[in-house]
């Protein structure tokens, strides 16, 4: 069989390997047509799999659509997207009701969000308004009109994107509905060589659409039950887990440390990283893989820029002992 | 990779930590055996090698260990037996029976770690017990080989609590034996260093009764009544005296000072006095020799039994007149001195030419003008003998009282008013009251401050004197027999107080004694005196023969309790903390570490925040690799799976980590 084995490159993290059969053939099937996001590839379907949804942070062209569309297609979801602007409405996004003249009645139309996978993109750019219609749904997995609730089809990811660069006419998200995201991922420029491949073959929407569903709605909630009830995490992973938090809690430069919400996000992201390694117990490395994904837009600093934070965050765990 | 399984060589060969934990108690066993074999009684010397013996029989043959209970019970009883037949010259034997046979059965039973912790334990104990006996070569070489099975035993079961089927190679058992060397090699000096450098609290760690309380009774120099209108006991210790107890009917006087000079209001102490002379002995008076412990405090005044002939072994100022002063009145440490004295009331110069008129009689001129009628009515006509009876009997009960409240409150008239007015007092009025009186009808007489009576410790063999004990009482001089005739006018009743010691406190004060005896008094001269001694040896090492001999003689006598007893406390100390060290780490970490030892072999070092499969990662070569790996996710699936390492899993991974320590890059 396909032994493919898909390696972070994080420097940090160079041991987690994607050795779950499954995954790797998603990957494989993936990275055929999404030229060196491998990374980026495995914490969407680890926060994917872990039930949290996903804010995408990079600049226009890096390819956070296409990727979004990937992977909706391959895990065989239903897929909506909203573009965001400042004049859209909570019901462009919930859907309405709508009077049917010939029935005499309303007859609800959903919006975009009633899909499994929904990307919301540049959601820094619709109104808070807007935004709460959306942080709700994603939080409630339900959504309200006129009086009737709605319930998502399950599963419900949003893949959520913004443009870090971009503040005129942008309603940045507060840090509480940052929270609400489970990862915020950015995608990064892809290395030379994907590049030169990209540049070489040319857009491959095509091929995206051709993509082959490998999941189904119902196997991705098997997924996440097993990696929530089956994965073996020992207190001495809490234990560790939680000396990061408390650190970051203390940590003079650190304003707000990490929420007990955080830290449950970092947990059943580690549990799904041990699933995709094949492993049925958690390892501090499946913490860390996690860590500056789930923790850094969690973290607010007295002072200092977001690179500064990533450092403060790598010296915490510099601190805590793997192993005691 | 692996090593070629071949003929079966020594270097092949495993113990198992029960096996070398049990080779270890025996030689702890028996080096305590052979060094209290001298000490202990004859029958126990028949008796106790046969219970290591038995222990090596049923341990070899596989045998059932008899009950720890029956064990325990056996125990008990011969412990009591033993104990019932301390006395004070048969304390350290029998400790010393008690700890063999304590052994003795603890070698018999099965044992656990706790248990070869007991038998290392009872090893130093008879260390320290044969210690206060003798220290001879023999012993610090008993001592030097005890300790290293000491130290072994103890790192072995620490490890045996948590890894019980941990094998040992050679080589490692090499190893551990060397770590131990050094670790005592490390300490001796360290340990010696401490004991003769540092100072020692002059306060005991064993809580003596009547420490705190208030001085108020006690000795003093001079002795002026009316001073106070009421006076408190006080229980504070004024010095042990080691000798024989006295005979029932003989109450000790322990002479101090001689106060021969009256002023009218306070008896002092004159310069001069009538100078050295020896004293006849009285007749059957026996001799007693007594060793004494002085506390601080005392005004450089050194107590005897009345009357001492001789005092030694300090820098003794001999007043006359059975009175010994320290020559240097600095007395902020505690003195011990030897005194030979003769148990009698009768003080007989050699050469009685006694002069009359010296300051033995005088009394000022107009001094209790109406005291003078009453004694002469009192006394016309008699001898000295039966004028100072007379008096003993004027100032006797009923008329007079002991008291030590509702005292005269003015010292100028003080003694008039205890004669005509108040009639009660303290041995002071009385003391005073009769040298007075007899001075008046022309019988020389002074007063001797001191102590009567102290409790005799059975157990350490010494008398206890406290404060309260402090007394005066009365000589006059008896023309007829040429000799001090000792009168102790006060009422005996209120002057001894209840002595209400009870046996643990006797025991806990023989410790304070002990200690004071063997670490307090070992004083800062001792040190300098072993310095300059070491220093003529490094000097000279052939010439200074003879000084060195004399010299590692006080050494050895220096080095003899307090030097041992320290290097014990000391290396007890240390084994302690390194048992605890050991003891806190978990076999799983334990593994950890050596994985990480041979990793490092390798130029590979994980750091603390870690992961052991990023540690992996990092590792280019791919042998290592491949060899660490099966390692890593054995260890991770323990580890994190909180599973729990069975012997055959532990084995196989440390087989692991020992084909990492040996692998070579190809």
């Amino acid at each position: 069989m396909p032994m493919n084995t898909f390696k972070l490159n994080d420097s940090r993290v160079s041991a987690f390997n994607v050795s779950n059969p499954r995954i790797g053939d998603a990957l494989g099937q993936l990275s055929a047509t999404l030229h060196g996001k491998d990374d980026a590839l495995i914490k969407v379907l680890a926060c994917m799999f872990s039930n949290g949804h996903l804010l995408l942070e990079d600049l226009p062209g890096l390819g956070k659509t296409t990727l979004a569309i990937a992977v909706a297609r391959l895990l065989g979801l239903s897929f909506g997207r909203i573009q965001c602007t400042n004049d859209l409405l909570p019901t462009d996004v919930t859907g309405l009701n709508i009077f049917k003249m010939e029935k005499g009645e309303f007859e609800f139309h959903p919006g975009p969000i009633f899909n499994n996978l929904v990307l919301v993109d540049e959601i820094n750019r619709a109104t808070p308004k807007t935004q709460s219609a959306l942080l709700e749904a994603m939080g409630e997995e339900q959504a309200t009109i006129d009086g009737t609730t709605y319930r998502m089809p399950r599963p419900f990811f949003v893949v959520a994107t913004q443009n870090p660069v971009e503040h005129s006419g942008t309603f940045p998200l507060p840090e509480s509905q940052m929270d609400r995201f489970m990862m915020k991922v950015s995608i990064g420029y892809p290395p030379r060589d994907a590049e030169r491949e990209i540049l070489r073959v040319g857009s491959q929407k095509e091929e995206l659409e051709n993509l082959p569903a490998l999941f189904d709605p119902d196997e991705i909630l098997r997924i996440q039950k097993t990696t929530d009830r089956e994965i073996r995490v020992s207190d001495k992973i809490l234990d560790y887990v939680l000396e990061v938090t408390e650190k970051t809690r203390a940590h003079p430069n650190i304003a707000a440390g990490i929420s007990t919400r955080g830290a449950m996000s970092l947990l059943s992201l580690a549990k799904t990283a041990a699933w995709m390694q094949n492993r049925d117990y958690v390892l501090p490395e499946d913490v860390r893989v996690m860590a500056e994904d789930v923790l850094l837009h969690r973290i607010q600093l007295r002072q200092g820029t977001e690179s500064v934070k990533r450092e403060t965050l790598r010296a915490i765990f510099q601190e805590v002992s793997t192993i005691v | 990779m692996l090593p070629e399984s071949g003929a079966l060589r020594f270097s092949d060969a495993r113990f198992s930590l029960r096996f070398l934990l049990n080779v270890c108690a025996f030689c702890c066993a028996s080096l305590s055996f052979f060094m209290g074999v001298e000490v202990i009684g004859r029958p126990w010397v028949l008796i106790f090698p046969i219970f290591p013996a038995l222990a090596v029989f049923l341990e070899w043959n596989d045998l059932p260990h008899p009950p720890r209970l029956f064990l325990n019970l056996a125990a008990v009883v011969t412990l009591l037996a033993i104990f019932s037949r301390v006395r004070r010259n048969y304390i350290v034997e029998a400790l010393m029976e008690a700890i063999l046979l304590m052994t003795a059965i603890k070698m018999l039973e099965k044992k656990g770690p706790r248990d070869y912790v007991q038998v290392t334990a009872l090893a130093l104990a008879s260390v320290v017990a044969y210690a206060m006996l003798s220290v001879e070569k023999t012993f610090i070489l008993y001592c030097f080989g005890l300790s290293l099975f000491c130290s072994l035993s103890l790192i072995l079961s620490a490890w045996l609590s948590k890894e019980p089927d941990a094998r040992l190679a050679p080589r490692e058992l090499r190893q551990l034996c060397m770590r131990v060397v050094s670790l005592f090699g490390l300490m001796l000096p360290l340990s010696l260093l401490l004991f003769y450098l540092m100072p020692r609290t002059a306060r005991p760690i064993f809580g003596m009764r009547g420490q705190y309380g208030t001085a108020s009774t006690g000795f003093s120099d001079q002795v002026q009544p009316g001073d106070a209108t009421a006076i408190q006991s006080s229980r504070r210790l004024s010095f042990r005296a080691v000798t024989e107890p006295l005979p029932e009917n003989r109450t000790p006087y322990w002479r101090g000072m001689v106060l021969d000079v009256f002023d009218g209001r306070m008896w002092i102490a004159g310069r001069g006095g009538s100078g050295r002379q020896p004293f006849v002995p009285d007749g059957d008076a026996p001799r007693v020799v007594q060793e004494i412990f002085l506390e601080p405090g005392n005004r450089g005044v050194l107590f005897a039994l009345d009357h001492p002939v001789s005092v030694s072994g300090i820098d003794v100022l001999d007043r006359g007149d059975g009175m010994y002063l320290y020559q240097s009145r600095n007395v902020g440490r505690r003195l011990q001195y030897e005194a030979v004295s003769h148990l009698s009331s009768r003080m007989r110069p050699v050469s009685p030419n006694f002069d009359r008129n010296n300051r033995t009689l005088a009394i000022p001129p107009d001094f209790i003008p109406r005291l003078r009628p009453v004694v002469a009515d009192l006394t016309r006509g008699m001898s000295d003998r039966e004028k100072a009876e007379a008096v003993m009997r004027y100032l006797a009960p009923p008329a007079f009282e002991y008291s030590l409240s509702g005292l005269p409150p003015d010292p100028r008239n003080a003694i008039e008013e205890f004669i005509f007015t108040t009639r009660q007092g303290n041995c002071e009025y009385f003391a005073s009251a009769m040298g007075v009186m007899l001075r008046m009808a022309g019988v020389p007489s002074r007063l001797v401050s001191g102590y009567m009576g102290g409790v005799y410790n059975e157990v350490g063999g010494y008398y206890i004197v406290q404060e309260e004990k402090a007394h005066v009482w009365v000589e006059a001089w008896d023309g007829a027999e040429g000799a001090w005739v000792r009168y102790d006018p006060t009422p005996a009743g209120g002057a001894l107080a209840a002595d209400d010691f009870n046996a643990l406190e006797f025991y806990l004060d023989m410790l304070d004694y002990q200690w004071s005896k063997l670490i307090v008094n070992y004083n800062w001269e001792v040190q300098a005196d072993l310095l300059q001694d070491l220093r003529e040896v490094l000097r000279n090492p052939r010439a200074s023969l003879t000084p060195t001999r004399d010299g590692m003689l006080r050494l050895g006598s220096a080095l003899s309790g307090p030097a041992i007893a320290g290097v014990v406390i000391a290396l007890c100390g240390m084994l302690f903390y390194l048992v605890r060290g050991l003891r806190s780490r978990r076999p799983e970490i334990v593994l950890l570490h050596r994985f990480q030892r041979g990793m490092q072999r390798h130029g590979y070092v994980r750091h603390k925040s870690e992961g052991l499969e990023e540690f992996l990662a990092r590792v280019d070569d791919e042998g290592l690799r491949a060899l660490a790996l099966p390692f890593v996710r054995r260890f991770e699936e323990f580890y994190f799976r909180d599973g729990v390492m069975d012997a055959a899993a532990r084995n196989a991974l440390r087989d692991r980590v020992a084909q990492i320590a040996r692998y070579k890059k190809t």
